[in-house]
């Protein structure tokens, strides 16, 4: 049996090679968040209803967990960490739809999760950087001893690999459990299968996020 | 199957750039609503609470001028009460005077009558007396004879009278 979960259209652009289905399926799941977040702006009512209700009952409940993950100042990051969710919710469900290995989650290609993860890292610098001050941020690579440099360097690199390969090695297997189950039992079963990895995808946005805000608390 | 390549780069600058539109045209909106709406709110409790308070500083004002009311309507029925009675008491001070007085008349009007009625009495007594008199001894007695003893017989019946 050929799986075609996790294979890749691969073209090459500026002497580097793209996996352009991921690429696709990236724009798509961040135009399908911008529709959903920019049409929940247009109604600005102070009694909400529809997708605003909704949209605004998700942020909501987001940063409420930012507060209590990042501090009192969590707004300074709430961008960063709503783009996160609201793009790894999109991108994990999208490889649920059933068009025949059109839309691949782009969360299943390590080079999304990764690129996630060190954009995420980036930012968590950034903002130290931002907020505290290049001092601060080099100082607190030696805390509490200087020798501790090297555990802090292994951990500030494990971070986004650990964020990339949870997230990656979950869409992963989910996408192709699904493919062998609908190949085995084609009736019933993949139904099942996708109603579970509805909750994995959200589970998973969730964690990702919430991981992000608890690294950010010190760049605040 | 894992395989990181160019697809990396563009993945980090897809992220900031999403970033970075969905934080300029949709976070802000909704941030500004939530807030707008979180401070209206806050304001909706704080002017309750107010209204709630001067509620309360209403109503135990108007309960002490109710109390301070009722003391006085109390005071007023008081006043009433003895303002009657002292009135009732007068009446009947003067209906028993006013009886006294009508007794005392009376009184002196039967003691009047009574003393007419007698002296009347004692004229009759005293005519009678001399006619029979004048009969038993059958003597020829003038008037003047007659008024004579008539007088001295009411004056023997004053006498005695005064006597007793």
């Amino acid at each position: 049996m050929h799986l075609h979960t996790g294979t890749h259209v691969v073209s090459m652009l500026f002497g580097m090679s793209v996996n352009w289905d991921t690429i696709f399926t990236t724009w798509l799941s961040a135009l399908i968040v911008f529709l959903i977040v920019f049409a929940a702006t247009r109604g600005r009512a102070m009694v909400p209803s529809g997708v605003q209700n909704v949209v605004e009952m998700v942020f909501e409940f987001l940063f409420g967990q930012f507060r209590a993950n990042v501090g009192k100042n969590y707004r300074k990051v709430s961008t960063v960490l709503l783009t996160l969710f609201m793009f790894i919710l999109t991108a994990n469900q999208i490889g649920l739809l059933p068009t025949e290995h059109l839309t691949a989650s782009p969360t299943n290609d390590l080079n999304t999760t990764l690129g996630l993860a060190i954009a995420s890292s980036l930012l968590i610098h950034f903002y130290y950087i931002k907020n505290k001050g290049f001092g601060h941020w080099i100082k607190h690579f030696f805390q509490p001893i200087a020798p501790f440099v090297f555990l802090n360097l292994i951990e500030e690199i494990s971070k986004p690999i650990t964020l990339a390969m949870r997230l990656f090695g979950n869409i992963l297997a989910g996408e192709i459990l699904l493919e062998v189950l609908n190949n085995l039992a084609p009736w019933l079963v993949p139904i099942v299968w996708i109603a579970f990895s509805l909750f994995v995808g959200v589970i998973q946005a969730y964690i990702f996020t919430t991981l992000v805000s608890v690294y950010m608390k010190e760049s605040v | 199957m894992v395989e990181l390549n160019g697809t990396l780069l563009i993945q980090i600058l897809n992220f900031i750039i999403l970033c970075a539109i969905l934080g300029h045209y949709c976070y802000k909106p909704i941030i500004k609503i939530l807030d707008e709406r979180a401070n209206r709110i806050k304001n909706d409790l704080d002017s309750a609470a107010k209204s709630r308070d001067d509620a309360a500083k209403l109503k135990e004002s108007y309960e002490a001028q109710l109390s301070e009311a009722q003391v006085k309507a109390n005071e007023i029925v008081s006043k009433a009460v003895k303002e009657a009675e002292v009135q009732a008491q007068a009446q009947i001070q003067a209906a028993h005077e006013a009886i006294e007085k009508e007794k005392e008349a009376a009184t002196k009007q039967i003691e009047r009558e009574r003393k007419d009625a007698l002296d009347d009495l004692k004229s009759q007594f005293a005519a009678i007396s001399c006619d029979i008199a004048a009969k038993i001894i059958s003597t020829n007695m003038t008037p003047d004879i007659n008024d004579r003893l008539i007088n001295e017989s009411i004056a023997k019946l004053d006498a005695q009278k005064a006597g007793k």
